[in-house]
């Protein structure tokens, strides 16, 4: 089954209800409950330790799960290995970019595509990734660790596509980026992906550049939801803004 | 001269067995951090199932991938129950698991096949010798060179150049990056654990022809695997490579010159590499992800 076949079934990308995760003992999210749907583009914004990691994680059963329910394409995910979760049309942009650094490229890129090969309407192929960037076409052969910061967020976005997904979730993008490979890169490609119809979660610091994106916001504190509402009221909310995020 | 000619020959036909047997104990170390000490067990039952099968008077050829198979069979099983229940226990548990693994498989094997030295009819067509300028080289030994340059060759192709390699080796750096890609992870690793404990056989096979098979071979083998590994270097294929012949003609030369030392001095080299580079002789990469 494609991801398009997915997406015919049910309008919610995500859903997420009375979400709890931790490790060693320490419950790290409390009770979290969202939904996304198809075509949404989301930012996840909160301080440097409220969790956004862990959900973003959680939501790929990454995370030693306390309680609640998780749905993905309209499938309950909850309890899933991450390689089934995974198969249901979500991807994850990892922090820190996640490449394989001792694989090419071009490795890196055949093992996204390596589950789905076999599907007869894949929308991403290699050849169309390295069509779209020709940045990784030139660098095909080379190991990901000698790549830089922009070419690995990229790398990390094509083998997103390339496991033929409709709802993507990144992973503190733009952390350690230039401001010109956030601009190139985040701003541009994921914006490209936006209006193409993907469905976006982005786990973020730099709260400027997710607002680029995002049309409603997320915030975390202390593993608690606290706001989810529309990008425009927020920007105008500056307590708000000053109480969760300490701008 | 063609005395050590013929010296250069079986260290290097000894390193080649050293390095197969090495090889998998180390890629299911690196993979998934699980220290196996039932791989003697393998290369013995490979030793005993070929010995069986060059008697039996099937084709000789196919003593080598029954022997494979065979073990492959076992570590298959195992990898199911208990090895898998084990991959995030400490080492000393899973050595404790192995250890008490390997002792049952050697009385197991014992009851089996015998408590006497087991030695394989040969094929025409692998015994006897050859001269190498006038010293009287066999043919087997030989027969080890090639086999296993082979082998090792193909393994080193699938690994570094196919893209199922490429998934092993990305296992390696992060398993659950892997699994996000939709990669079923923990099948992965039951074919590696299959393959590694197959190939352990396969050098039983091929060294049952120099060394016979005999209760106590599964540990002698063991050992020589954890040097070659511990001197080699975790998740390295060329350290493994490199270890193999370091220590195969280091123990040949010892034992032309100074018999009684040889295993002291493969002993040596690891303790002396665990002073002076504790990861090995080749360094993998640190993680940069």
């Amino acid at each position: 089954m494609t991801a398009q076949a997915f997406s015919a079934q049910t309008a919610t990308a995500i859903a997420v209800s009375g979400l709890s995760a931790g490790y060693d003992g320490v419950q790290v999210l409390h009770d979290i409950s969202f939904t996304l749907q198809k075509g949404e583009a989301v930012a996840l914004l909160g301080r440097n330790g409220s969790g956004k990691s862990t959900l973003a994680t959680a939501l790929f059963g990454m995370e030693p799960q306390v309680s609640g329910q998780i749905t993905i394409h309209g499938a309950d995910v909850t309890g899933w290995a991450s390689h089934r979760i995974a198969r249901q049309g979500i991807a994850l942009v990892p922090q820190g970019r996640g490449v394989f650094p001792d694989l090419t490229v071009e490795e890196n890129l055949d093992m996204a595509a390596l589950w789905s090969r076999k599907q007869p309407c894949r929308s991403w192929t290699r050849e169309r990734v390295f069509d779209s960037f020709p940045r990784l076409a030139e660098r095909r052969r080379f190991h990901s660790a000698s790549l830089s910061g922009g070419e690995r967020q990229l790398l990390a976005i094509a083998r997103a596509l390339l496991t033929q997904a409709q709802t993507i979730v990144l992973d503190e993008p733009s952390e350690g980026l230039s401001p010109r490979a956030i601009e190139e890169v985040i701003i541009g490609t994921v914006g490209q992906l936006k209006s193409e119809g993907y469905t976006l979660l982005i786990a973020e610091q730099n709260m400027t550049m997710a607002l680029q994106l995002a049309e409603r916001v997320l915030i975390l504190d202390h593993g608690t939801l606290v706001h989810d509402g529309g990008s425009a009221a927020f920007l105008a909310d500056e307590a708000l803004q000053r109480e969760h995020l300490g701008l | 001269m063609s005395f050590y000619l013929v010296q250069i020959l079986n260290a290097l036909s000894f390193s080649m067995l050293l390095m197969l047997t090495g090889l998998g104990l180390s890629v299911v170390l690196s993979l998934l951090n699980f220290v196996n000490l039932t791989h003697g067990s393998s290369f013995l039952l490979g030793a005993y199932v070929s010995i069986w099968w060059l008697g039996s008077g099937a084709p000789w050829w196919l003593a080598f991938p029954v022997a494979f198979l065979a073990s492959a069979l076992a570590g298959l099983v195992l990898e199911r129950f208990p090895f898998r229940q084990f991959y995030t226990r400490t080492h000393l548990m899973q050595v404790l698991l192995t250890y008490g693994l390997s002792v049952i498989f050697a009385d197991l094997m014992r009851w089996g096949f015998g408590a006497q030295i087991a030695s394989p009819e040969l094929p025409e067509i692998l015994s006897g010798v050859i001269f190498v300028f006038d010293m009287p080289f066999p043919i087997y030994r030989l027969f080890i060179i090639v086999f296993g340059a082979v082998l090792a060759l193909a393994l080193w192709f699938v690994i570094d150049r196919t893209i199922w390699g490429a998934v092993v080796r990305a296992c390696v750096t992060d398993r659950r990056f892997v699994e996000t890609l939709g990669l079923d992870t923990k099948r992965i690793f039951t074919i590696v654990v299959a393959v590694a404990a197959g190939l352990g056989g396969l050098s039983g096979a091929l060294g049952a022809g120099v060394l016979s098979a005999y209760p106590g071979l599964d540990e002698e083998q063991l050992i020589l695997a954890l040097i070659v590994v511990v001197v080699g270097g975790l998740g390295t294929f060329r350290g493994t490579v490199l270890s193999a012949l370091l220590l195969g003609f280091t123990m040949t030369f010892t034992k032309v010159w100074i018999p009684e030392m040889s295993n002291v001095a493969a002993l040596a080299i690891m303790a002396l590499m665990l002073v002076i580079a504790p990861q090995g002789l080749v360094a993998r990469k640190v993680r940069q992800v």
